[in-house]
């Protein structure tokens, strides 16, 4: 099965290579290098893969994606008129660097500050008479233990942002408690706000697709959020489980508005939006970690702690002085 | 002056030790709940483990962390990372020395709390023997030594031998008490548990809840029963020496009457026996100043800061405390 599973793999990211731009699903963001060439030039941080950049400050390396699934969505090159921007900390454009391979294509900024970086790729064109816009969003967080844990500062940069001037926005809500180490696993619930032009996005269709495929679809409510809990979609050999192991999910939100307008001269009567936001999501802690296991060895370890001193003491009847103190 | 002093050096230092140790405690373990915030590199048991209540981080995790380096990162900005942080815990051991591990440590607290306890009930505490104590006490700095080579052999190989598995990162955190109890503190029991997830990682995890069950029994028969193994400690020790805060004796005035090894919680016998040195801060000494509370000779020991006195042994003190006792 996992066999048949990496040859459709390997297939779709061939026809992927091969197709160039050719669109299967909704385009999305991801830091999951095509190939392990490139994977060489990135290193594990608190938000994902990270590229090491001049004077030592992170680089962030997002490929573009197309397609519903993760495990399977191609890595395709971007059209030239593709509008991009990358809102750092402070909400200013960083001016990302696009990048063209034969693998693929993507952009890639520097990541100076802690934070959550909030990058973008608008598409348009229009379509018998309706205007397609692709939004393709990544909140990306950018944290080095080594910069410190200070907790004002970390609840100063928790908060997600809204950005003026995207037409549909995703926005991943904090869970209590977040922080920089906060992950998101199999078991939690994820809610997500859809915005239209600032506005809540009601009845928008929003769905969440995980790496393999599992997939649900729900409305926005009146506020535009949508609320997901997150399934367990991974099921390796007991020995080869790996509690470090990611899962990709994809948000997906599609909304259609009477918007009569026109685009470089192509008049449109309607305007459909489609915007995506990724994820990344680990095992339950509950699967591989035990309470009674860990109070079960406490009990004995105590057990043995106090019989031990019993049985000493009734051997070795001495008292021990105690005063002055 | 004099009045101060001999007011001073007539105080309680049983009752000034334990709202000192609630103030430090409510501080370290709760801090974090009003955004207080001392910094990654506290020279105490404050547990980054315990989250959001820590109002500052045990200096052993950052190191454990930074020490999980490649060789050739060493001359970079991750190198000055180490150095970073190990400056900045020397610079708060400077000020208050091994006072930190008396006055401070939540973990020293609580098992200052549960003597307290015993001595309710009526228990009778347990000592070691000269021949354990000298061999017992070598373990804290074994423990110091691995938790720096462990993350290190984690990120390098060494003579060929494959790096060591990634579950082993924070080797003494794995195993100290501190990471199950802190949290505890604030209603978070999510370490108390067993990792299966890898062998290692259950291994280790089950070594942390061995030792947590040995710790209440060990902490709760014997005084501060943990601080002896305790790799902090033994950090500090390396460094003690150039500190402000300072235990001195003065030799000559020293009766060897042996009242001040019976009040140190951590047997340490030179405090009695020493009549040659000045200095008096051994490596399992928390400088809980018990000792100069228990000397009835004036001025034979004393705690100094910058070479001042701040609280000296008198005999007029000694009596003091002991009359109220008596009257207890």
């Amino acid at each position: 099965m996992t066999k048949l599973r990496r040859l459709a793999l390997g297939f779709a990211l061939l026809s992927g290579c091969l197709g160039g731009a050719a669109q299967a699903g909704p385009l999305w963001f991801s830091d999951r290098p095509p190939s392990a060439d490139w994977s060489k030039h990135a290193h594990h941080s608190h938000g994902g893969m990270v590229e090491r950049g001049r004077q030592g400050v992170s680089v962030k390396r997002l490929w573009l994606r197309d397609g519903r699934v993760p495990a399977s969505a191609v890595y395709p090159q971007f059209g030239d008129d593709a509008e991009i921007a990358v809102l750092g900390i402070d909400g200013k454009n960083l001016a990302p660097e696009l990048f063209k391979v034969n693998s693929g294509g993507g952009i890639t900024f520097p990541m100076a500050e802690e934070g959550f970086y909030n990058a973008y790729l608008i598409e348009r064109r229009v379509e018998d008479d309706v205007l397609k816009t692709s939004i393709v969003k990544a909140e990306v967080l950018k944290h080095s233990c080594s910069e410190g844990h200070d907790p004002a500062f970390t609840a100063s940069r928790m908060p997600p942002r809204d950005h003026a001037g995207i037409a549909l926005d995703i926005i991943r809500e904090r869970r209590p408690g977040e922080d920089f180490h906060t992950r998101m696993r199999s078991g939690d619930e994820l809610v997500f706000r859809v915005n239209y032009n600032g506005s809540p996005a009601a009845g928008a269709h929003v769905s969440l697709t995980t790496q393999q495929g599992w997939s649900k679809q729900v409305m926005a409510d009146a506020d535009g959020r949508a609320v997901f809990g997150m399934i367990r979609d991974y099921y390796p050999a007991w020995h080869e489980f790996d509690k470090r192991h990611s899962e990709a999910f994809l948000v997906t939100a599609e909304f259609r508005a009477d918007e009569p307008g026109e685009l470089h001269g192509t008049p449109f009567r309607q305007a459909h939006y489609t915007a995506t936001l990724p994820g990344t999501f680990y095992p339950s802690e509950l699967e591989y970690s035990s309470y009674l296991v860990g109070l079960l060895v406490a009990l004995v370890a105590a057990a043995l702690a106090a019989g031990s001193v019993f049985f000493y003491r009734l051997k070795h009847g001495r008292p021990a002085r105690e005063r002055l103190q | 002056m004099n009045r101060f002093r001999a007011f001073i050096n007539g105080a309680d230092i049983r009752r000034f030790r334990f709202w000192v140790q609630l103030g430090f405690f409510f501080l370290l373990v709760y801090g974090g709940y009003f955004m207080i915030n001392l910094g990654q590199s506290l020279p105490t048991f404050s547990c980054g483990f315990n989250q959001p209540g820590r109002a500052g981080v045990c200096y052993l995790l950052p190191l454990q962390h930074q020490t999980h380096i490649p060789w050739d990162s060493i001359i970079s900005g991750r190198g000055l990372g180490i150095l970073t942080g190990l400056l900045t815990f020397l610079a708060w051991l400077f000020v208050f020395n091994k006072a930190w591990c008396g006055y401070a440590c939540p973990l020293g607290t609580i098992q200052d709390w549960m003597t307290s306890l015993r001595q309710k009930l009526g228990i009778r505490y347990a000592t070691y023997n000269l021949d354990w104590f000298t061999r017992l006490k070598k373990i804290k700095y074994i423990l110091l030594i691995l938790l720096i080579v462990i993350p290190f052999l984690m990120a390098n190989s060494v003579a060929g031998l494959p790096k060591l598995p990634d579950d082993m990162g924070t080797p003494f955190c794995k195993i100290c008490p501190a990471r199950m109890v802190i949290p505890a503190m604030t209603g978070d029991f999510s370490q108390w548990t067993v990792d299966f997830s890898t062998g290692t990682a259950a291994a280790m995890t089950g070594l942390g809840m061995l030792v947590l069950g040995i710790f209440f029994v060990g902490g709760f028969i014997n005084k501060r029963f943990f601080c002896f193994f305790c790799p902090m400690s033994a950090l500090h020790s390396l460094f003690s020496k150039v500190a402000l805060l300072k235990l001195r004796k003065d030799g000559s005035k020293c009766t060897r009457c042996g009242d001040c090894y019976r009040a140190c919680d951590m047997q340490i016998r030179e405090i009695a026996d020493d009549v040659e040195s000045t200095t008096l801060v051994k490596d399992d000494c928390m400088m809980c100043f018990k000792c100069v509370a228990a000397c009835p000779e004036e001025g034979a020991l004393k705690a100094s800061f910058m070479n001042i006195p701040i609280y000296e042994s008198t005999e007029a003190g000694f009596f003091k405390r002991m009359t109220k006792r008596g009257k207890k």
